[in-house]
């Protein structure tokens, strides 16, 4: 049975519904897409009883305001946000009630960019290449609108309120080296891992521009077109490190330093401009 | 034809595979050998596999295999790949219009080229392309076989917005935006036909393989 649940007043500055991402259109150029912070999302469908895969809204920054319609189970994970129902705080990281007429709003982050809005049941939504998850850029789809209704497929079935603990979001990144390891010069390749660099304004679902000490290359920036993956580091001509995120592109051209373990990816979901981020080697 | 490659672990979850640094059509074609036979094959634990002009990767689940036992399988795979001859896939049309407003970029590649803007697009007109390998936006073919008579370098600062079917060309490479997007190739024309229709059964027009013929319009 489909239930209406929520009513968006407000959709905030750039509201998604997003799962896991698309699986085996990358050789068709089409990115994975997906939560950016795939724990997070992982974790939110934990707490309301759903399967790891579910539709949730990944909301960024503040300003979202949604109307419930229906009672229903929700929970909030990833960023470190302020969050009121009916002007009270309620915790993230644990399954809420939520009642027919209560207004839900995100006020303020604390530290992070992402909050993740899980219900019980799932949200309904189509599915474009065997997923859900919205990449504009792309013509998937479209962002949270103003007086949109999102409805779940679960009937009235009570479900057991757990919490979790929010995870270490601390901005160090494991890093596996190569494919293009051969462009940059030992020197150049532990000044990579002894630097901090700073998270730029040019942050989007796409990459992260990162500003720090310039990393030469022995020649140049430029490689053969190449499969790249959502936590390749590519250094281009000017030195400064670009970050690949869920809806990065599925080939590139620059030279690619190394690639963030798969285990410290969610945590670049969170990464938010003026962050400062350091790296280690490791042999994966 | 004896290829060779090299392997490296990218990221924590896939197999990279680099057979050569240039574009070459033999290991292009073998690549996409290796393709087909891993999606038939899909060995334990493969999710999925994506190539370029001369590598490929492949995606894996770390609960079901390992970087050592996939590179195994792939480097299995590859040992047992010939190729004789190049073989390709459909032969799709294309018509393009070439003008100052659909091809932006004619005035600069007729003055970098020394030749007239007629004949740039007749020599790309009557060209034969094939599709090496689809990357950067869904759907955007790398066309190789241009006539080196057109070669042109990419611009020095990409373009911000460039219209959905523009025909583009960067060194000896073309190709078609299929998608409003920003971009740094030299724009000499447009066509109208769809190469990506992301709600259609098949959202893509080209694949990798193909042939690719122009009808000036």
């Amino acid at each position: 049975m489909i239930r209406n649940v929520l009513k968006v007043i407000n959709p905030g500055i750039y509201t998604l519904l997003q799962d896991n991402g698309r699986i085996g259109y990358r050789n068709f150029g089409v990115p994975i897409s997906g939560a950016v912070d795939k724990k997070a999302l992982n974790q939110v469908n934990y707490l309301v009883n759903n399967p790891a895969n579910s539709p949730c809204l990944e909301i960024l920054s503040v300003g979202i305001e949604l109307l419930t319609l229906d009672d229903c189970y929700i929970a909030f994970t990833g960023a470190n946000s302020t969050i009121l129902v009916d002007q009270k705080i309620v915790k993230s990281y644990e399954t809420l009630l939520i009642k027919k007429g209560q207004l839900i709003t995100i006020s303020e982050i604390k530290s992070g960019l992402r909050t993740y809005l899980g219900v019980n049941g799932g949200f309904v939504s189509d599915l474009y290449m065997g997923s859900a998850s919205i990449n504009e850029q792309i013509l998937i789809g479209n962002r949270l609108k103003r007086d949109e209704i999102l409805s779940t497929y679960n009937s009235h079935n009570e479900i057991d309120i757990i919490s979790l603990k929010r995870p270490d979001y601390t901005n160090h990144y494991r890093v596996i080296v190569g494919p293009d390891i051969h462009k940059f010069s030992s020197i150049e390749i532990k000044k990579f891992f002894k630097n901090s660099y700073k998270v730029t304004t040019k942050l989007n679902r796409m990459g992260i521009s990162l500003y720090g000490e310039v990393i030469s290359h022995i020649d140049s920036a430029d490689v053969l077109s190449h499969p790249v993956i959502f936590g390749s580091i590519q250094i281009p001509a000017d030195g400064q490190p670009i970050i690949l995120l869920a809806d990065g592109q599925t080939t590139g051209g620059y030279a690619v330093i190394g690639n963030i373990c798969d285990e410290d990816l969610y945590k670049l979901g969170q990464a938010k401009t003026g962050d400062l981020i350091t790296f280690s080697k490791i042999n994966g | 034809m004896k290829v060779t490659c090299e392997y490296s672990k990218m990221g924590s979850n896939h197999v990279f595979v680099r057979f050569s640094h240039v574009i070459n059509k033999e290991i292009n074609q073998f690549i996409r050998e290796v393709y087909k036979t891993l999606i038939i094959k899909q060995p334990k634990g493969f999710i999925e596999v994506y190539f370029a002009y001369s590598s490929l990767t492949v995606q894996f689940d770390l609960t079901k295999t390992s970087y050592k036992v996939m590179k195994k399988d792939i480097s299995q795979i590859i040992g047992d790949t010939t190729i004789s001859k190049i073989t390709y896939g459909n032969e799709i049309i294309i018509p393009i219009t070439y003008n100052k407003e659909t091809g932006p970029d004619l005035d600069y590649a007729s003055d970098y080229l020394n030749i007239s803007k007629d004949e740039i697009i007749n020599i790309h007109s009557s060209g034969q392309y094939m599709v090496y390998m689809i990357g950067f936006l869904p759907g955007f073919c790398y066309l190789g076989g241009l006539d080196s008579r057109i070669h042109l370098p990419r611009k020095k600062t990409p373009r911000v917005l460039i219209p959905k079917g523009s025909v583009g060309i960067a060194n000896s490479q073309t190709g078609i935006y299929p998608l409003d997007s920003p971009g740094g190739w030299q724009i000499i024309g447009k066509t109208n036909k769809k190469l990506y229709s992301p709600n259609d059964e098949q959202p893509f027009l080209l694949i990798p393989g193909d042939i690719v013929r122009i009808m000036k319009t």
